[in-house]
């Protein structure tokens, strides 16, 4: 039985949330928990690796978008990791793709926000 | 023309709740797979057969039924919850606009959609073309 639940690991002082193989509405809550929990320890600004996710239904693309929605309000910054196509073609479906920034992979995602951080504190100064 | 009961058996029968959500993908992803339905196309239909199940679980009695009979030229699919009006001519709610609901991605993947409701249950049905042979 793959695990069903999302938890938060920081990498490089990020904000990491793993998301579950199957995201759905059984467990699109726990997602979104997780998601809440990242955006209070890294200042909004927080990476979801769905490095191992291959589904993802309607219930967790909207608590993708409520999570990215509120950092950007904030001020921070949301990327979503997928390396395969299974989860980009539901998110090009729903048209996601056009709104939530994706990379190819967690290492790739980090040193997007690495780099926005780092644009950020040279604008700062 | 929406097929009926009498047009031939079901090539899948499945009582749903949320506790077999995944088990009814594997299936659905089986029979789309065995009626020939290249693999991108058959994640799509996954996602939608299993949103339609996801909408009767959240918005319905929590349960539902889902059929899908293999036609010459399609995959059709009803899912089921309570007791779905028999007539053909009550036309459900109108469907959802917004791209994150369920039901607009079902319009969206499947090549025709109907729902009927009633005042104990609703039929929703959704037909998935299959690729010329």
């Amino acid at each position: 039985m793959p695990d069903a639940s999302s938890r938060v690991e920081m990498a490089g002082g990020v904000p990491v949330v793993k998301a579950p193989e199957e995201i759905d509405i059984t467990n699109a809550d726990g997602l979104r928990e997780a998601m809440a929990d990242a955006g209070a320890r890294g200042h909004e600004t927080f990476v979801v690796d769905m490095t191992g996710t291959r589904f993802c239904d309607s219930s967790g693309l909207q608590a993708l978008l409520r999570a990215y929605e509120r950092a950007r309000d904030q001020g921070g910054r949301v990327i979503l990791a997928i390396p395969g196509p299974h989860v980009l073609r539901i998110l090009a479906i729903t048209g996601i793709d056009r709104v939530i920034p994706t990379a190819g992979s967690l290492d790739e995602a980090l040193a997007q926000i690495g780099a926005a951080k780092a644009a950020d504190e040279v604008a700062g100064t | 023309m929406m097929p009926r009961d009498r047009d031939g058996q079901p090539v899948l029968i499945l009582p749903f709740s949320s506790a077999n959500l995944a088990v009814l993908r594997s299936r659905v992803q089986d029979q789309a797979r065995r009626a020939g339905v290249p693999e991108d196309r058959a994640r799509e239909i996954v996602l939608a057969i299993h949103e339609l199940a996801a909408n009767a679980v959240r918005h319905g009695l929590g349960t539902g039924l889902l059929r899908i009979w293999r036609l010459p030229w399609a995959l059709h699919c009803q899912v089921d919850d309570g007791e779905p009006p028999s007539g053909d001519k009550v036309p459900g709610p109108p469907l959802p606009a917004e791209p994150m609901h369920g039901l607009w991605v079902v319009r969206r993947v499947a090549d025709r959609m109907q729902i009927l409701s009633g005042p104990r249950g609703t039929r929703a049905a959704a037909t998935f073309n299959l690729p010329c042979a």
